[in-house]
C-alpha cells in the first residue's frame, strides 16, 4: 500500500503522457515548495512492481503523480518498429550505425516480461525475461521498468546491451507554451546511454527498444546462478550473442549494476578463437575487463569470480 | 487521458458482477477487494509480490492483486477465488490435500486455475514456472502437485478428449 | 476392541470447501467498521541507547488518536515464562526490529503515514553477536534485572550474565568413560536464528469493552495461555479477558505463547470500545515477532571400537536474541533429550539460552531438537568416519530401545517406538546398500545421508485438554475443543476418534473449529504436537461419558438394562436383538413417549485429561520424568551435488516414523512431507543473514527463501505402529519430528558428496564450494 495519496493519470498517447508529466511535475513542485517534505516528482507507471514495494517500504520514496503509459501505443507495441518512430532523432550522436543493418525488430518498454518471455522473437530476451522474478510478477513487471529500475540486477537489459540495441523514447518539447512541439522523439543507442544506470532526463518516457535482426538470430549463450532456486536474485547472469566480429556480452548480478564493455566484448571474441592457455587467458581477460565482482549477503566475491569463470567457459563453448 | 484523484467512486466488475466502491488512486487492488468490496478471499501474505497469497486474474491472467493499483483495473474483468464455484482446480485441491493451513490456497487456486487452462496438457515446466510463483508453508508441495495432475485429468474428461481417471460419487 | 471402521481412512477434510473456497475467514479477516488501526516504530539497531522519542509531529497527523512510547507503560514486562519484556523498548533497545513506538488512527494508511513522522533517536552500542560473545568474560549484560524478573520455578537464569537459562545433565560417569573410551571424535557445531514464516503475519484484535471486558481475537496457537498470560501481564483477572482464535494460517510454534497480544490489548484499553488492530507486516513478522533461536555447539563423543557409544559430552548454547520467550523451555527441552535417541548410558550436558542482540526465539517445530539432532548426528558422523563405519550401522548399533534410559534417567516404557524398524525402512527407500555415494557422468555427484530423532514434548507437568460431545435433533455430534486448527487437521483427526467411539459415520460428527476461552473447554496450548494425543483422549472420554448417558436414557424406553445397549450408525440397540432399537436423534436431545411425557434431556459429554505421571527435572543432574511419550523415527535424503560450483538439490527424501496408530493417513503423511520440507529448507537456505551491527540484511520473503514448487524432491513415508498405550487408540504425537533429523541428513549426504565435513548451515552452494576448496586446495 501507498501510505500517502496520488494523482493517477493515464494517457492515450506518448505526447499526452509527457505533458501529463510536466503539467504534474510543475505541480509537485509549486506544492513541494510550500511543503516541508519536499516535492514529489510524477513517476511513470507501467507494471508498477518497484513502485508499490518501494513506496510501501520506504518513507524517503515519495510518488506524487503515477502517469501510467499502458495506453500509449508505442510502449506496448512488439516487432516491427512503430511508424511514429521512424522519423526519431538522435539525440546526442548518432549510434555509431547499427552494428547488424537496418533490419530489426521492437520491444516496447511497457511489455510485461512474461509476454517477452513467451516470444519466439528474441530468445535471448525471452531468456533474461525469465530470470526476473516469478512468472505472476512477470504477468505485469515491465520491460522499461527493469531497464531502468533502481534494483541493482536489471536483468532484462542484458541481452539489449550484448546486442547494442537502441532505445526510443519522447522528451518534453522545447517551448509548448509559446507555440513549439510538445515531444521530441529520440532514438539514441543504449550502451552509450547505459553506464551502469540508464540515465534518463526528468521527464523522459522510454518508449522502447529496438533490436537488430541479426542479433535476436544470432547464436546465443545464456548462465544465471542463484544462491538457492530459479525465484532468487542473481549471483551472477551472463548474457552473450555470437557476434560478426567475435561476442558480445553483458553480466549482471555481480555487481550493484548490470556491465559490459568493449574490452570485455573483445576478450571474449579472442577466446572463441583460440585454445588451450590462450584461451583461458582470453577468457581471464574477459572476466578481469568488468572488475571484481561484489561481496553481500548473498555470495562473496570469491564465489561470484569463480562462477564468472565457469559460465564464461561455458559460454565460449556454446558461442564457438 | 483519464484522471483520478482524491477519494473518488471505482466501478469494475468482480467475479461477474459490477461493484463500485469510494477508493483513493494510492489502493492496491488488494486492499480494495478486502476491505471495501468484502471479498477476502486473496491473502495478504507479504504485500511485497512475494508469496502469491493475493493472487488474482485479470482478465483471465494470473495477477498478484497487491503490486496492482485498484485504478488499475477500471474497465477489466476481475475473478478472485470467490468468483469459482466448484471447479475442478478447486476440487482436486480438496480430494489431494492440496492445503493445510489454507492461507496460500486461494492464490494458489487461482494460478493453477490459469495454468491449467493455459497448459491443459502435464507440463512439467510450465508448472514449476507458473506455481514457482505462490509460496507454501505446510506442504511441501506434494498435495498441490497432486491436485494439478488431478485437475487437468478432470478437465480434459470434461473436454472428452479421454475417459474420467476416476469417478467421484 | 472391534476392529477399526473409521480409523485409517483418509476421508476428505472438513474444512476443504471452506479453504478452496476462500470462505474460511482468518483473523486479519474479521476487521469491523470502526476498528483503530496500530503500527509500530521498529528499532534499526541491534543494540542502542534510546536516546530520544518525540511523537508531537505524529499525534498532530490525520486520522491519529493516539501515539505512544516504551514511557506510556513504564512497569509493565511481558513474558512467557520469564517476564523480560516490555511491550515497547524503554531506555534501550536490544534487537534489530524491536518496537520503539506505536501510532493508532482510524485506517490504516493514516497510521502508517503518521508512523513515519515519530522522531527517535538512539545512541548505538556494539552489539553481541552470538552465544560466545555473550558469554565471554566482559561482555555487556542485556538484562541487568535478571534477578528480579518474574519466572516459572523450572527456567533457572544466572543473573549478572546473559545466561536466561541453564539446564544440567549429569548421568552416569562421563569423565570415567572418556578416559577409558578407546576412541573419542569431537566437533563443533552451528548455525543462525531464522524465522518461522508461516503464511499468515500475526496479527491480533482487541477491544476493551465498556463492560470492562477486553476481548482479543488473535492468529494465536494458545488462547488460554494468551488468557493467563495477559492476567499476570496487565493486572487484569482471567475473568475480565476473553480470547478467540479463529483458524491459523501456519503456525509451526511462532504462534505458541503470547505475541502481539499484550500491546494490542494495552493499547485498546486507551480506547474503551473501538477494536485496534495490530497486525504485522510481513518484514515485522520475521523481525521485531520472535523467529528460531540460532545454535553453537561442541559435542564430544566416547565410544568403543565396535561403535558401541559410551558416553557423551554435549555444550548447547542457544541463540534466544534479546528476550527468553519460548526459548528458555527450548534450551531444557534439548537438554532432555540432548544425545537423540541413543542409548548413551553416560552424558555430561549443559543446554544454555543465552542472550544476543539478535531478534528473539520462540518455539519453533522441533523445539530444540532440530538442534541437538544436527549436533549429535553430526558428531556421530565423525564417530562413523573414523571407524570407517556406515552410519546407519552407527545408529542401528546404538539405537534406544525399551528398558534404556534418557538422558534425565527416565525409563524408555514399553510403549517405545521401534527405532531399528524405521532405519530399516528409510534403508530400503534409499536404496542404502546399493552404495551411498555415486558419481554420475556429467561430473556431478549423489550421495545419500541418514539420520535419527527422537521427541518427547516439552510441557509442564500439569498439561490438560478438555472437550464436551453434544448433538443436534439430527442426531448428529459436535465435538467441542480448545484446540486451534493451524493447518495440521487435527480436527479431522479427532472426528475420526469420535466417529471411531460412537461408531457413527464421521459425516455425522461436527468437530467446532473455532476456540474460545468463554466457550471452549480448557486446553493448554496446540503444541508439541499435543492436540491429537491429550485432545484425542479427551474426546474419547467424552464420546464415553456421552454413549453412557444416551444408554442410560434409552434403557427406560428400550426397557432393557443399560448393560444390554450398544451403539453404532447413528442408533442405541438390544446387542443380541440389534433390530429392537432407538435412532440417537430419539434420544439425545431427551425422549419423548407417545403421551407426551418426556425424559433425558440433552445429552452432554464431558471429557477430561491431563498428562501423567510427569515430573521436574533435579537442578544439578535433570534426574526426573518431563517426557510423556517418545515419538522416533529416521530419515533419509538423497541429494546431488555439482562439484563445480557447488550447486546442490534434495532429489528424494525419506522419513519412518513410529506414530503408534496413524488415525488419518492422508493427514498423518502430509505432516510428514510438509516437515521435511520445511527442513530441507532449514538446512540449505533458510537463516538471517546478519550485518556487521547485527542488522537483519534478509528480513522479507524476497530475500529470505524458502523452498518453492519445482524445488521439493520426492518424498516417501512410512509409518511403523508400536501402539502407545496410554494414546487415543494407540497414537503418539507426530506433527513435528518430521524436521528434526533432516539438517542431520542433508549434512551427512552433502558431506559425503563433498568430501569434507561440513559443520555449519544452511548449506548453500558457496559453503559447499568453500569448503571442498578449503580441503583440496
Amino acid at each position: 500500500m501507498i501510505p500517502g495519496d496520488v494523482v493517477y493519470l493515464k494517457p492515450e498517447s506518448a505526447e499526452e503522457a509527457v505533458e501529463a508529466w510536466s503539467l504534474a511535475n510543475a505541480a509537485s513542485a509549486a506544492a513541494g515548495a510550500a511543503s516541508a517534505r519536499g516535492a514529489a516528482s510524477p513517476r511513470y507507471l507501467a507494471g508498477g512492481t518497484e513502485i508499490l514495494t518501494t513506496a510501501r517500504r520506504s518513507a524517503a520514496y515519495a510518488v506524487g503523480a503515477l502517469v501510467d503509459v499502458k495506453a500509449v501505443p508505442e510502449a506496448k507495441a512488439a516487432g516491427a518498429l512503430p511508424d511514429s518512430l521512424a522519423g526519431a532523432a538522435w539525440l546526442g550522436e548518432a549510434a555509431g550505425g547499427a552494428p547488424y543493418g537496418a533490419d530489426g525488430l521492437y520491444f516496447g518498454a511497457a511489455l510485461p516480461l512474461a509476454e517477452l518471455e513467451d516470444g519466439p522473437l528474441f530468445p535471448l530476451l525471452s531468456n533474461a525475461a525469465r530470470g526476473v522474478a516469478d512468472r505472476t510478477t512477470r504477468n505485469r513487471l515491465s520491460l522499461g521498468g527493469n531497464v531502468a529500475g533502481q534494483l541493482p540486477y536489471r536483468e532484462a537489459v542484458l541481452p539489449l546491451l550484448a546486442a547494442g540495441a537502441l532505445g526510443y523514447s519522447a522528451l518534453p518539447g522545447d517551448a509548448p507554451a509559446a507555440g513549439g512541439a510538445k515531444l521530441r522523439l529520440v532514438r539514441w543507442g543504449l550502451r552509450s546511454r547505459f553506464d551502469k544506470r540508464l540515465a534518463l532526463l526528468p521527464g523522459e518516457l522510454l518508449l522502447g527498444f529496438w533490436v537488430p535482426k541479426a542479433a535476436t538470430e544470432a547464436r546465443a549463450a545464456y548462465v544465471r546462478k542463484t544462491r538457492t532456486g530459479p525465484i532468487d536474485y542473481p549471483l551472477i547472469t551472463l548474457c552473450a550473442l555470437r557476434t560478426r566480429s567475435g561476442a558480445a556480452w553483458a553480466l549482471g548480478g555481480a555487481f550493484p549494476y548490470p556491465a559490459r564493455s568493449d574490452e570485455a566484448d573483445g576478450a571474449l571474441s579472442e577466446a572463441l578463437s583460440a585454445s588451450g592457455d590462450a584461451r583461458a587467458g582470453a577468457l581471464g581477460r574477459a572476466a578481469a575487463a568488468l572488475g571484481e565482482p561484489r561481496s553481500d549477503q548473498r555470495a562473496g566475491a570469491e564465489y561470484r569470480a569463480a562462477l564468472i569463470a565457469l559460465a564464461l567457459e561455458t559460454v565460449a563453448e556454446e558461442l564457438a | 487521458m483519464t484522471e483520478r484523484k482524491g477519494p473518488y467512486e471505482l466501478r469494475l466488475r468482480v467475479n461477474g458482477e459490477e461493484r463500485a466502491a469510494l477508493t483513493r488512486p494510492a489502493e492496491t487492488l488488494l486492499r480494495l477487494l478486502r476491505e471495501r468490496l468484502g471479498l477476502t478471499g486473496p491473502k495478504c501474505g507479504c504485500e511485497n509480490g512475494d508469496c502469491g497469497a493475493c493472487t488474482v486474474l485479470i482478465d483471465g491472467v494470473p495477477t498478484k492483486s497487491c503490486m496492482v493499483l485498484a485504478v488499475e483495473c477500471e474497465g477489466r474483468e476481475l475473478t478472485t477465488i470467490e468468483g469459482l464455484r466448484d471447479h475442478p482446480v478447486q476440487r482436486a485441491f480438496s480430494a489431494e490435500n492440496g492445503f493445510q493451513c489454507g492461507f496460500c490456497t486461494p492464490g494458489m487456486i487461482m494460478n493453477a486455475v490459469a495454468l491449467v487452462r493455459a497448459h491443459p496438457e502435464p507440463n512439467e515446466e510450465a508448472d514449476r514456472n507458473w506455481m514457482g510463483s505462490n509460496l507454501c508453508r505446510c506442504t511441501g508441495y506434494e498435495g498441490i502437485r497432486r491436485a494439478l495432475a488431478a485437475a487437468r485429468a478432470e478437465l480434459a474428461a470434461r473436454a472428452g478428449l479421454m475417459p474420467r481417471a476416476k469417478e467421484r460419487p | 476392541m472391534d476392529h477399526a471402521r473409521y480409523l485409517g481412512g483418509s476421508p476428505e477434510r472438513t474444512d476443504a470447501p471452506a479453504k478452496t473456497g476462500g470462505a474460511l475467514r482468518y483473523t486479519d479477516d474479521r476487521v469491523r467498521p470502526g476498528t483503530l488501526h496500530a503500527a509500530l516504530l521498529y528499532s534499526p539497531y541491534a543494540h542502542a541507547r534510546i536516546a530520544s522519542v518525540d511523537l508531537s509531529r505524529a499525534e498532530a497527523a490525520p486520522g491519529v488518536r493516539g501515539a505512544f512510547s516504551g514511557a506510556d507503560w513504564p512497569d509493565t514486562l511481558i513474558g512467557l515464562y520469564m517476564g523480560d519484556k516490555p511491550p515497547l523498548a524503554r531506555e534501550t533497545v536490544r534487537y534489530y526490529g524491536e518496537p520503539v513506538a506505536a501510532v493508532v488512527a482510524d485506517s490504516e494508511a493514516e497510521t502508517l503515514a503518521a508512523i513515519r513522522l515519530v522522531e527517535a533517536s538512539f545512541e548505538a552500542l556494539p552489539p553481541l553477536a552470538s552465544p560466545r560473545d555473550s558469554l565471554a568474560p566482559g561482555a555487556a549484560v542485556l538484562h541487568p534485572g535478571l534477578g528480579s524478573y518474574r519466572r516459572i520455578p523450572a527456567i533457572l537464569p544466572e543473573p549478572g550474565t546473559n545466561v536466561a537459562n541453564r539446564t544440567r545433565i549429569r548421568k552416569g560417569d562421563p569423565e570415567e568413560a572418556f578416559a577409558r573410551a578407546p576412541v573419542v571424535v569431537s566437533g563443533s557445531f552451528s548455525f543462525p536464528p531464522g524465522d518461522h514464516a508461516a503464511m499468515e503475519p500475526r496479527v491480533a484484535i482487541a477491544e476493551y469493552g465498556l463492560d470492562g471486558r477486553l476481548t482479543v481475537t488473535s492468529s494465536t496457537q494458545s488462547p488460554f495461555g494468551v488468557r493467563t498470560l495477559l492476567a499476570k501481564g496487565l493486572g487484569l483477572p482471567e475473568r475480565r479477558i476473553r480470547v478467540i482464535a479463529p483458524p491459523v494460517g501456519g503456525g509451526f510454534g511462532g504462534k505458541a505463547g503470547i505475541q502481539l497480544e499484550p500491546l494490542a490489548c494495552l493499547l485498546a484499553m486507551r480506547f474503551p470500545g473501538r477494536p485496534v488492530r495490530l497486525a504485522n507486516a510481513r518484514e515485522a513478522d520475521m523481525v521485531s515477532s520472535p523467529g528460531r533461536p540460532g545454535l553453537e555447539s561442541t559435542v564430544r563423543i566416547a565410544a568403543e571400537r565396535d561403535g558401541a557409544i559410551l558416553a557423551m559430552d554435549i555444550e548447547l548454547l542457544f541463540d534466544s536474541g534479546a528476550y527468553a520467550d519460548y526459548a528458555v523451555n527450548v534450551s531444557r527441552a534439548a537438554a532432555v533429550a540432548c544425545t537423540g535417541p541413543y542409548k548413551v548410558p553416560n552424558v555430561k550436558a549443559d543446554a544454555l539460552c543465552v542472550y544476543t542482540n539478535h531478534p528473539f526465539a520462540t518455539a519453533f517445530r522441533g523445539f530444540g531438537h532440530i538442534e541437538l539432532s544436527y549436533a549429535t548426528e553430526r558428531a556421530l558422523d565423525l564417530l562413523a568416519d573414523e571407524l570407517g563405519m556406515d552410519p546407519a550401522a552407527l545408529r542401528e548399533k546404538n539405537a534406544a530401545q525399551p528398558g534404556h534410559t534418557t538422558p534425565t534417567g527416565a525409563v524408555l516404557d514399553p510403549n517405545t517406538g521401534d527405532l531399528p524398524a524405521c532405519i530399516a525402512l528409510v534403508k530400503e527407500r534409499l536404496g542404502w546398500d546399493e552404495g551411498r555415494r555415486r558419481l554420475m557422468p556429467d561430473g556431478k555427484v549423489r550421495a545419500k545421508g541418514l539420520a535419527c530423532f527422537w521427541k518427547a514434548p516439552a510441557i509442564p507437568t500439569f498439561t490438560d485438554a478438555g472437550a464436551t460431545l453434544a448433538f443436534a435433533e439430527d442426531g448428529s455430534a459436535v465435538l467441542t475443543t480448545g484446540v486451534v486448527e493451524i493447518g495440521q487437521g487435527c480436527f479431522d483427526g479427532l472426528r475420526l476418534i469420535v466417529a471411531e467411539a460412537l461408531r457413527m459415520d464421521p459425516s455425522m460428527v461436527r468437530v467446532e473449529p473455532e476456540a474460545d476461552t468463554d466457550r471452549s473447554p480448557h486446553d493448554w496450548t496446540t503444541a508439541a504436537s499435543r492436540s491429537l494425543f491429550m485432545a484425542g483422549r479427551a474426546a474419547l472420554g467424552a464420546a464415553e461419558d456421552a454413549v453412557a448417558q444416551l444408554k442410560r436414557v434409552a434403557s427406560a424406553p428400550l426397557r432393557c438394562p443399560e448393560e444390554d445397549l450398544e451403539i453404532g450408525d447413528g442408533r442405541i440397540y438390544l446387542r443380541d436383538d440389534p433390530a429392537h432399537g432407538l435412532p440417537i436423534s430419539a434420544v439425545a436431545l431427551g425422549y419423548v413417549y407417545e403421551n407426551g411425557n418426556a425424559i433425558g434431556g440433552p445429552i452432554i459429554g464431558r471429557g477430561r485429561y491431563i498428562a501423567r505421571g510427569l515430573s521436574g527435572m533435579d537442578p544439578e543432574s535433570g534426574e526426573g520424568r518431563p517426557g510423556l511419550e517418545w515419538t522416533m523415527g529416521a530419515e533419509g535424503v538423497e541429494l546431488e551435488l555439482d562439484p563445480r560450483d557447488g550447486s546442490c538439490r534434495v532429489l528424494r527424501s525419506a522419513c519412518a516414523m513410529d506414530v503408534g496408530k496413524v488415525i488419518h493417513p492422508a493427514l498423518a503423511r502430509g505432516q510428514l512431507v510438509g516437515a521435511m520440507a520445511m527442513g530441507i529448507g532449514y538446512a540449505t537456505r533458510e537463516a538471517f543473514s546478519f550485518d556487521s551491527r547485527q542488522g537483519v540484511q534478509n528480513a522479507s520473503l524476497r530475500d529470505y527463501k524458502l523452498l518453492r514448487y519445482g524445488e521439493d524432491p520426492e518424498y516417501f513415508v512410512d509409518f511403523v505402529e508400536t501402539p502407545q498405550g496410554d494414546g487415543p487408540y494407540g497414537a503418539r504425537g507426530l506433527g513435528e519430528q518430521g524436521i528434526i533429523g533432516m539438517p542431520g541428513a542433508i549434512a551427512q549426504a552433502a558431506s559425503l558428496a563433498a568430501g569434507v565435513q561440513l559443520c555449519e548451515l544452511p548449506i548453500t552452494p558457496e559453503y559447499l564450494w568453500t569448503s571442498m576448496r578449503k580441503e583440496r586446495p
